[in-house]
C-alpha cells in the first residue's frame, strides 16, 4: 500500500531531516511511527502529503509514485493533524460537505468518472454525510453547530469523517491522541480499529508508546532522521517497548539493518 | 471543483465579522458620496436650465443685439457624480473677435457642496477606500488559512496550487465585485429615475466601461492582497505589508510624480508654453487697445470681479470710421485671436502628453491608471476640455461665417447700434450717460440697440447636450491603457502563482 524508498530531506539551511528512510506498509495495517521530537516523523508525513518536496527518494501509494503523479497520489491519502483545524465559521456538516465536494469533483476529474459514489446510489448527499458524522460518533445535536463550539475530540471525529468521505485508502495521522481525554481517546481508538477492519491503511506518528503497542501492527522508531527499528506486533509482544524505545533513542542499541526490496520489485507497470 | 471552492470561499467571507464591517463601511461611504454628488449635480442642472432659458431668450431677441452670449453650451456631465475629473467650465462667454476669454460655472458660487479641486467622488472612493478595503479583506487569505490549519488539509487534496490561488482570487474578487456592483447599479437606476433625458447609449457605454475598469481594479488588488499574503507566514506582518503597499500606491507614488518627477521633467517646458501664450495674449490686448478712436467711436473694455468682456460699438455718424474699425479688427485682432488660442491649445496638449507619460511611468500602479482612464471614459479629461474649447470656437466661427454670408458683417452684425436720438458721439459722452458705471454701460448698449433691418437667423445651439462618444471612440481612448492594466494583472498573477508554488504550507 505505502512504500517509502530511500527518502531523504535536507532543508535549505543544511539541516538533514531525513536520511534514507524506507518504510513498507501493507494494506489494512496500522503503522506507528515513534521517535523523539525532531526525529523526522512529521517530516516524513509532510513529504507524503506533498507539503514539502523530498530531496531524494520516492514514495508510492497504491503503486502511484509521488514523483510521477503527485496529484493522483494525493487523492489516495487522507491527513489528520494533531489539532484538527477546520473552518470555524461553518458547522461540522458544512465543513464535511465542502471537503466532500472538492474530493468528489477532483476524483471524478482524475479518474474520469469511474468512482463509486455511495451518496448517489441510495442516499441523498445530506443523508449520506449526516450518516458518516453519526458513524464516527458525532452526536446529532452537534452536527449543525459551528465548529468553534466543538471539543478537540469532536473535531477529531469530523476530521476522520472528512477522511472517510475522501474515500482514501491511506490515512496519515499526526499525533492523533495528543490532548484527547481518556474517553475521547478510547472512542477514537475504536474508530481506527473499525477503519482498519474496513481495509484502510493507517500511518500514525505518536509519542504514546503504550497506545502504539496496543494498536499498531508494525512499530517503527525513528532517530535523527533515520529509521532505527521496525518490528511487528508479534515480535514485540513479549518485549518492553518502552525500554526498547529508550535504548534506541539514547543510543544504547545500534540501529537495525534495513532490508528493503528494490524499487523495481513493487512498481506495477 | 472551482465552483465548490468558490462557493465555499464566498460563504466563508460572508461569515467573517471583519469583512462584514468593512462592507458596511464601504456601502455607507458609497451612499454618502453618491448623495452629496447627486445634490451637487442637481444644482448644476438647475443652473443649467436657467442658463438655457436665459440664452434662448437672448436668441429670441438676438436680432437686436450685436453680440451673442452662448452661456450654456454643454449640459453638466452626469458622470461628474462618479468622476469629477478635470473640471470643465460649463458656461462660456464667446465673442466675435475674441477667444474664449473667461469661463465660470455660476453654480460654483452658491453650491455649498461644490469645492474647487473637489475629489470626493466615486472614483476617489474606489481608488482610496476600495483599494484599502480589498487589501484588508485579502491580506490574510493564504497565511490565515495556514494559521488556522485548513490549508494543510486542502493541500492533501489533489487540487493544483494555482486552483487554490484562483479560488482565493475569485473569492475576494466576486465578493468585492458584488459589493460594488449592487450599489453601482442602484445608483444608476436612481440617476435615471431622478434626471430625465439622461438615458442614452452614450451614458450606458460610459457606465459599462467604468464598471469594467472597476472590475479590473478589484481584480488587481485582490491578487495583490493574495500575493502579499503569500509573502509572509504571519498575518499580522502581511497586514503591515498591505498597508505599506497601499500607502506606496495611493500616496507616495502619486506625490512623487507631482512634486519630484513632474517638476524636473516638465515644469520648464510648461512655463515656456505658458509664456508664449501670455505674450500672445498681451500682444492681442495691446493691439485691441491701440484702436484709433477716430475710426469708429470707442472700443470699451471693462472688468468686474473676475469678469472680462469687451464691447465694440459704432455710430451712424461715423460709418466710415466704423468700417475702418472692422477692417482693422479683421486684419489685426482676429489673427492674433487665433494665435492666442493656438498657444493655449499647445499648453493643454502638452499637459495631456504629460498625463499620458504618467500612465506609462506608473503602468504598475492601478490607482494612477484608474484615475486617468476613468476621466477618459466619463468625458472629464483634459482632452475633453480641449475638445470642448474647439467645439465652442466652432460655434463662434459658425456665427461669424453666417454674418459674412448674409452680408451683415459690413453693417451692424456684431456691433452695437446706438440710436441717433441719444447722440452719443464718443466714449466720454457715453461714460457720462451711465454716470461712470461700467456695468450700466453694458446695459445701456443693450437697451438702446434696435434696428429691424438687421434681423438674422441664428444657428441652433446644437450643443445643449452631453458629449457623445461611440463604443469605438471610448474603446480607442482607453485601449492602450486597458491593455497595460491587463498586462499588469497577468504579471501579478504569474508572480503570485510562482510565489505560492514555493509556499511552505506546513
Amino acid at each position: 500500500m505505502l512504500k517509502i524508498v530511500e527518502l531523504c530531506k535536507t532543508y535549505e539551511d543544511g539541516i538533514l531531516a531525513l536520511h534514507n528512510v524506507c518504510i513498507d506498509i501493507v494494506k489494512g495495517q496500522i503503522f506507528a511511527l515513534l521517535g523523539a521530537n525532531g526525529a523526522g516523523k512529521s517530516t516524513t508525513i509532510n513529504i507524503i502529503c506533498g507539503f514539502i518536496p523530498a530531496s531524494d527518494g520516492d514514495i508510492w501509494v497504491d503503486d502511484i509514485s509521488l514523483k510521477d503523479n503527485p496529484r493522483l497520489m494525493r487523492s489516495k491519502i487522507a491527513y489528520l493533524s494533531e489539532n484538527v483545524m477546520l473552518y470555524d465559521n461553518f458547522t461540522g456538516y458544512q465543513n464535511l460537505k465542502f471537503f466532500a465536494d472538492i474530493s468528489h469533483s477532483e476524483k471524478r476529474k482524475l479518474e474520469k468518472g469511474n468512482i463509486s459514489e455511495n451518496m448517489e446510489k441510495s442516499l441523498s448527499q445530506k443523508e449520506y454525510l449526516t450518516q458518516i458524522l453519526r458513524d464516527v460518533g458525532l452526536q446529532d445535536d452537534f452536527i449543525h453547530v459551528n465548529i468553534s463550539k466543538y471539543s478537540k475530540g469532536m473535531r477529531q471525529k469530523v476530521g476522520i469523517a472528512i477522511a472517510l468521505v475522501k474515500d482514501a485508502p491511506l490515512l496519515l495521522l499526526d499525533e492523533p491522541f495528543s490532548g484527547l481525554d481518556p474517553k475521547a481517546a478510547y472512542d477514537f481508538q475504536k474508530l481506527l480499529y473499525k477503519l482498519r477492519n474496513e481495509g484502510k491503511t493507517i500511518l500514525m506518528s505518536t509519542h504514546d508508546i503504550f497506545r502504539a503497542k496496543e494498536m499498531a501492527d508494525i512499530i517503527c522508531i525513528m532517530k535523527e532522521g533515520e529509521v532505527v527499528m521496525t518490528k511487528t506486533r508479534d515480535e514485540l509482544e513479549s518485549e518492553d517497548l518502552n525500554k526498547i524505545y529508550l535504548d534506541y533513542i539514547e543510543g544504547r542499541v545500534a540501529p537495525m539493518p534495513l532490508n528493503m526490496p528494490s524499487i523495481s520489485n513493487f512498481v506495477v507497470r | 471543483m472551482l465552483k465548490s471552492l468558490l462557493e465555499h470561499e464566498l460563504n466563508n467571507l460572508l461569515k467573517s465579522k471583519r469583512i462584514y464591517t468593512t462592507v458596511i463601511m464601504f456601502l455607507l461611504l458609497f451612499v454618502s458620496i453618491f448623495v452629496v454628488r447627486v445634490i451637487d449635480y442637481q444644482k448644476q442642472v438647475n443652473q443649467y436650465i436657467d442658463d438655457v432659458l436665459q440664452n434662448e431668450e437672448g436668441l429670441r431677441s438676438a436680432e437686436n443685439y450685436s453680440f451673442i452670449n452662448p452661456r450654456a453650451i454643454q449640459q453638466p456631465i452626469v458622470f461628474s457624480i462618479y468622476n469629477d475629473g478635470f473640471k470643465i467650465p460649463r458656461v462660456l462667454n464667446i465673442q466675435y473677435y475674441e477667444p474664449i476669454i473667461y469661463a465660470e460655472s455660476l453654480n460654483e458660487e452658491d453650491n455649498i457642496f461644490f469645492i474647487d479641486n473637489n475629489q470626493l467622488d466615486i472614483t476617489f472612493l474606489i481608488t482610496f477606500f476600495l483599494s484599502l478595503f480589498i487589501l484588508l479583506i485579502s491580506y490574510d487569505s493564504v497565511n490565515g488559512e495556514k494559521r488556522v490549519g485548513t490549508l494543510r488539509i486542502l493541500m492533501t487534496y489533489p487540487l493544483k496550487r494555482q486552483t487554490f490561488i484562483l479560488k482565493k482570487m475569485f473569492g475576494v474578487f466576486f465578493f468585492v465585485a458584488i459589493t460594488f456592483t449592487i450599489p453601482y447599479v442602484i445608483s444608476f437606476v436612481s440617476i435615471i429615475y431622478m434626471f430625465v433625458n439622461i438615458l442614452s447609449i452614450n451614458f450606458l457605454l460610459s457606465a459599462f466601461f467604468y464598471w469594467l475598469l472597476t472590475m479590473l481594479f478589484i481584480l488587481f488588488f485582490s491578487l495583490l492582497g493574495i500575493f502579499i499574503s503569500c509573502c509572509s507566514t504571519n498575518p499580522n506582518r502581511s497586514l503591515v505589508y498591505s498597508l505599506l503597499v497601499w500607502i506606496l500606491f495611493r500616496i507616495v507614488l502619486p506625490i512623487s510624480w507631482d512634486y519630484i518627477i513632474y517638476p524636473r521633467l516638465y515644469d520648464e517646458q510648461v512655463l515656456h508654453l505658458r509664456t508664449i501664450q501670455g505674450d500672445k495674449q498681451y500682444e492681442k490686448t495691446r493691439v485691441e487697445f491701440d484702436v484709433n478712436p477716430h475710426w469708429s467711436g470707442n472700443f470699451i473694455q471693462y472688468s468686474g470681479e473676475g469678469f472680462y468682456n469687451s464691447w465694440v460699438f459704432a455710430f451712424k455718424e461715423t460709418m466710415d470710421g466704423r468700417d475702418q474699425l472692422l477692417r482693422y479688427m479683421y486684419d489685426e485682432v482676429y489673427p492674433l485671436t487665433f494665435e492666442v488660442e493656438q498657444a493655449r491649445d499647445d499648453v493643454i496638449r502638452y499637459l495631456i502628453n504629460t498625463e499620458n507619460v504618467k500612465n506609462w511611468v506608473f503602468f504598475f500602479n492601478p490607482i494612477v491608471l484608474f484615475n486617468n482612464l476613468s476621466m477618459k471614459i466619463t468625458g472629464n479629461s483634459r482632452g475633453d476640455y480641449l475638445r470642448f474649447l474647439h467645439s465652442a470656437r466652432e460655434l463662434r466661427n459658425e456665427l461669424v461665417s453666417l454674418g459674412i454670408e448674409e452680408g451683415w458683417l459690413l453693417d451692424y452684425r456684431f456691433n452695437a447700434y446706438v440710436p441717433e436720438k441719444y447722440n452719443v458721439l464718443d466714449y466720454d459722452v457715453l461714460y457720462e450717460q451711465v454716470e461712470g458705471d461700467y456695468e450700466r454701460m453694458g446695459e445701456f448698449v443693450h437697451e438702446f440697440i434696435g434696428d429691424d433691418r438687421y434681423e438674422m437667423r441664428l444657428p441652433v445651439f446644437r450643443r445643449y447636450e452631453q458629449p457623445i462618444y461611440s463604443f469605438g471612440e471610448i474603446f480607442e481612448r482607453i485601449f492602450v491603457y486597458l491593455v497595460l492594466f491587463v498586462v499588469s494583472i497577468v504579471v501579478l498573477w504569474v508572480m503570485t502563482w510562482r510565489k505560492f508554488l514555493k509556499y511552505d504550507v506546513r
